[in-house]
């Protein structure tokens, strides 16, 4: 049994990096983009990971070309951070004693960062969208909504706090003689 | 917290040292210096058993309540 979750462990560990890598590398591009658009406004075509074009909103606008990619760029940013940080929570996690303060710190901070990808990716990708359509007329569709980063800041908040009070028996056992 | 552990008076009164005490109760040094500098958050009725037995005394002659 133990041995099966050691292995599962491990597997998490690999995808977590795996996941890490691929949403730094898409961060990266996104940047690149950004500041090759400064050049070449045929670059706003090639945003990767955003399905729209974005050639159109930079000719209508400037400014909102690149908050539009300031807010993808975050949520990128965020999203590898996040991965980052539950591949250095799978390499901590230690199976004799799983119950530690720095797990439970690194959880919190996963929760909080799923909640601001939430607030960025969710309420102010829609409040953006509907200035854009308002003062430019594009409408952009997107199947992205990102209420369930919202769910998941919720679940892993329970999960730390679960952490919580499991670090505090794990404490108590150790101290009874 | 109010309960104060007096081991280390007992020991002293039975003349034994805390390496002695840990091998008669069968208990860790580093157990029993957690219950002598009074970190210990609960004892087991059989550690207090042990300890009474080896002590020849009572376990209100090793715990103590001071009112705060």
């Amino acid at each position: 049994m133990k041995a099966k979750t050691e292995t599962i462990l491990t597997i998490s560990k690999f995808l977590a990096l795996t996941g890490a890598i691929g949403y730094s590398i898409l961060c990266g591009s996104q940047l690149t983009t950004l500041v090759a658009s400064f050049v070449n406004p045929e670059w706003a075509k090639r945003t990767y990971e955003v399905d729209l074009n974005l050639l159109g909103i930079r000719d209508h606008s400037a400014g909102y070309y690149f908050f539009a990619m300031f807010l993808t760029i975050v949520v990128s940013a965020l999203k590898a951070i996040i991965w980052w940080m539950v591949f250095g929570l799978l390499s901590k996690l230690k199976l004799q004693t799983p119950f530690s303060m720095e797990v439970e710190r690194k959880l919190e901070r996963i929760a909080y960062l799923l909640l601001t990808i939430w607030i960025v990716g969710s309420l102010f990708w829609k409040t953006y969208l509907y200035y854009l359509s308002r003062d430019t007329g594009i409408q952009l569709t997107t199947n992205n909504s990102g209420d369930e980063y919202f769910f998941m800041a919720g679940m892993i908040y329970i999960i730390s706090q679960v952490f919580k009070r499991g670090i505090e028996i794990q404490e108590e056992n150790q101290l009874t003689v | 917290m109010s309960i104060i552990v007096n081991l280390d008076v007992m020991m002293a009164k039975r003349k034994m040292s805390l390496n002695e005490l840990s091998e008669k109760v069968d208990l860790t040094l580093s157990n029993l210096s957690i219950l002598k500098t009074g970190k210990a958050r609960a004892i087991r009725f059989s550690t207090l058993d042990a300890i009474c037995k080896v002590l020849d005394c009572q376990p209100g002659d090793i715990l103590e309540f001071k009112k705060k």
